[in-house]
């Protein structure tokens, strides 16, 4: 469960994520039980067929990385490979996104907290991570995993 | 092509406008001519925001999901309208 302060800034963000999800046939929709975790529903562009649910849990906003993992539906479970986009660093076996947008990334690649690679605090992370989703299932999508 | 669509290409002014969520900055716009290239719009933009690429990312402009490449024009993007809306995202190589 995030802080309050977290959660106001999430609130005052998420606007601008809900517009770029809208205008990329997606929505979001912010957990009924924990306001800190978000879903987003998002689908890539050359296969709109293909629906993709995103869990998308928050701790510190926006101090830090949200932890990121793909669902078989709004509320569902983060643990079924098939729920997962086949995408160069996006892992269905273990059930996360390598890269250094997610908790994950940070925890498993202790090198990227610092430099470049640092999470970003100042502006809207939240709609920059979606925008990464967004971009990689655009440009990067090679189908469902199974 | 008349003289006058010629004169007319040349002297159209298209504006663009790079969004770039993680930065305290108003998004980058610009005056452009139709032969500007994305590659132009992009190294401005970086250079506005103050990032660089590097060989574990690249900054990429996108217009409507799409990547663009730098050698595509604004013109060739815009068509017949007169400004034309890019987003910069970070293309991440790690993983």
């Amino acid at each position: 469960m995030s802080d309050q302060e977290s959660l106001l800034n999430l609130a005052a963000d998420e606007v601008a994520v809900a517009a770029f999800l809208a205008s990329n046939d997606g929505y979001l929709i912010r957990d009924d039980k924990d306001a800190a975790v978000y879903w987003l529903r998002m689908r890539p562009a050359g296969a709109p067929s293909d629906v993709y649910y995103v869990r998308m849990a928050w701790y510190a906003y926006p101090h830090e990385a949200p932890s990121v993992k793909f669902a078989d539906s709004i509320g569902g479970s983060s643990a079924v490979a098939g729920a997962w986009p086949v995408i160069p660093g996006y892992r269905s076996a273990s059930f996360d996104i390598c890269k250094p947008i997610t908790a994950e990334g940070y925890a498993l690649h202790a090198e990227w907290r610092t430099g470049p690679d640092a999470w970003p605090t100042s502006g809207n992370p939240f709609l920059w991570v979606t925008e990464i989703l967004q971009y990689d299932m655009d440009n990067h999508y090679g189908g469902r995993s199974s | 092509m008349s003289e006058a669509n010629t004169a007319n290409i040349a002297t159209r002014i298209i504006t663009v406008q790079v969004s770039f969520p993680v930065s305290e900055k108003s998004p980058y716009r610009a005056k452009e001519t139709p032969s500007t290239t994305a590659g132009a719009v992009r190294d401005a933009a970086m250079e506005y925001f103050t990032v660089s690429d590097s060989n574990q990312y690249t900054y990429v402009l996108t217009h409507d999901g799409r990547k663009v490449p730098d050698s595509e024009t604004i013109g060739q993007i815009a068509e017949d309208r007169h400004s034309v809306e890019f987003r910069l995202v970070k293309e991440l190589t790690q993983g």
